[in-house]
């Protein structure tokens, strides 16, 4: 669509990316290998070690899921030569909600 | 098995619609395993390579015409089938070759194979992906090697768009727009002979003289063509078939399931099941041992910003779950009865394993 609109003359304008999840800081992968350490060893007691291994089966997805989705992000930028607008992922039910929870995010941007 | 268990025991197709990228191949796989183990011989048709399906099932790839998973992959998975489990690929350009082989005389299927238009109308015609999938669908139900054939057709944005496609190549293979193309000088008259001249002058004379050897190279095939389309009208419109919508579980998607179970039905291909992949799972601890968890982390040396990161990412995963099981809720309510909703949750990310496979198909 990028290469489209240049191919017409018109400028790319703004990217905005939905559903995107927080970058993840650098100890992030540490963290998680580090719960997955402790939920198997026999440091804690069951239930800190069972809620131990659910954050870690938690967070090694989301943690895969991110990469690529800042990968992607990143390539896109790239193509289009701006930054593109990162909104949040919402896990609202009503469409109204879900509607000013966005136009909040958009407009926050856009500041 | 509960959602799915009475379509696969009593139909002898299954076909899997959907929209592009929303697992519907692996899902397919997965019916097509759960069905095995409940003692029917299987084959899963796909259009797509899905290399990765291919290894879960113990294969080097998903071949033209199919093959039965290895014992030793099922062997090593731990799975004992009392039924039968084969996989294969569509390529419609192997597909269409064999078709012309079986039906037409050597000779013209010789002449058919070498010429350019069919060379090309073989692999790009709009509705050839979809027509050649029905007709592979058709040799392998009559075949009588197989119980249930679970066909993974090409995606598509509606759901109907499959079962409409051939209609779009059905005018081509008219007896009577064949028999005027096969021999256009012949047919015409003085003016169309003064076009065609003309039309020779800008295309060439080879083209136009490929071009008609080409439709009386098919001419030998439409009577063959129009009974293998009223057979897979048959198989896909007589009660043969059980059609399954694989979608994400995406507001949008839900609501507009209801108005295309409606169209479906309409069109004599009801939709029998619904399977929802990739759901939110649910997150398996109370919030509060997760709070105390969290709270743990400091002494493992592990940095505020990580904390925070992970306290998000446990956030999202409830929400996720809390408000897709909301979303359908209230959409299996909306559907009518007779449609079985199955709930595959995400996970991290494609099915690499003939395990995970047997779990995705535990879930139908």
């Amino acid at each position: 669509m990028i290469a489209a609109r240049r191919g017409l003359g018109l400028a790319v304008g703004a990217v905005l990316v939905t559903r995107c999840r927080p970058a993840a800081p650098p100890g992030v992968d540490d963290a998680i290998a580090r719960l997955r350490g402790f939920a198997e060893g026999d440091v804690v007691d069951g239930p800190a070690r069972s809620a131990r291994a659910a954050l870690a089966d938690v967070g090694a997805p989301a943690r895969t899921w991110e990469a690529i989705q800042a990968a992607g992000v990143a390539a896109l930028e790239v193509e289009a030569g701006v930054r593109a607008v990162r909104l949040p992922r919402l896990w609202l039910t009503d469409g109204f909600a879900q509607a000013a929870a966005l136009a909040g995010a958009v407009g926050a941007a856009a500041r | 098995m509960t959602a799915l268990g009475a379509l696969l025991d009593r139909h002898r197709l299954v076909v899997c619609v959907g929209a592009g990228g929303v697992g519907k191949t692996t899902v397919s796989a997965a019916i097509g395993l759960a069905a095995a183990r409940r003692g029917r011989r299987v084959m899963v048709l796909t259009i797509d390579p899905a290399r990765a399906l291919a290894r879960a099932l113990g294969l080097a790839a998903l071949a033209p015409g199919g093959q039965p998973v290895p014992a030793a992959a099922l062997a090593a998975a731990g799975l004992t089938l009392t039924g039968e489990l084969h996989a294969g690929m569509l390529d419609q350009k192997v597909a269409w070759d064999a078709f012309v082989r079986r039906h037409a005389a050597p000779d013209a299927a010789a002449t058919l194979l070498a010429n350019p238009f069919y060379q090309s109308l073989s692999t790009s015609f709009a509705g050839s992906t979809e027509y050649m999938a029905i007709e592979e669908m058709c040799r392998l139900a009559d075949s009588g090697r197989f119980d249930l054939i679970v066909l993974d057709t090409p995606p598509s944005s509606h759901a109907l768009d499959f079962l409409r496609a051939p209609a779009r190549l059905a005018p081509l293979l008219e007896r009577g727009v064949v028999t005027a193309l096969a021999r256009p000088a012949a047919a015409a008259g003085a003016l169309a002979r003064f076009v065609l001249r003309r039309l020779e002058g800008v295309a060439g004379a080879s083209t136009l003289r490929d071009l008609s050897a080409f439709f009386v190279a098919v001419e030998a095939l439409v009577d063959v063509a129009a009974a293998r389309a009223r057979r897979g009208h048959e198989l896909l419109h007589g009660g043969q078939a059980a059609y399954v919508l694989v979608a994400g579980p995406r507001d949008l998607v839900l609501a507009e399931t209801g108005a295309l179970a409606a169209s479906m039905a309409a069109a004599a291909a009801p939709l029998a099941a619904v399977v929802l992949n990739r759901v939110a799972p649910r997150p398996s601890a109370p919030a509060a041992a997760i709070d105390d968890a969290l709270a743990g982390l400091p002494a493992l040396a592990v940095d505020a910003a990580a904390i925070a990161w992970l306290r998000a990412a446990w956030d999202d995963a409830s929400a996720a779950a809390a408000a897709e099981a909301v979303s359908i809720a209230r959409f299996a309510a909306a559907l009518p009865p007779a449609i079985a909703v199955a709930a595959i949750p995400e996970g991290d990310g494609d099915v690499h394993t003939l395990r995970a496979l047997t779990a995705m198909a535990d879930r139908l």
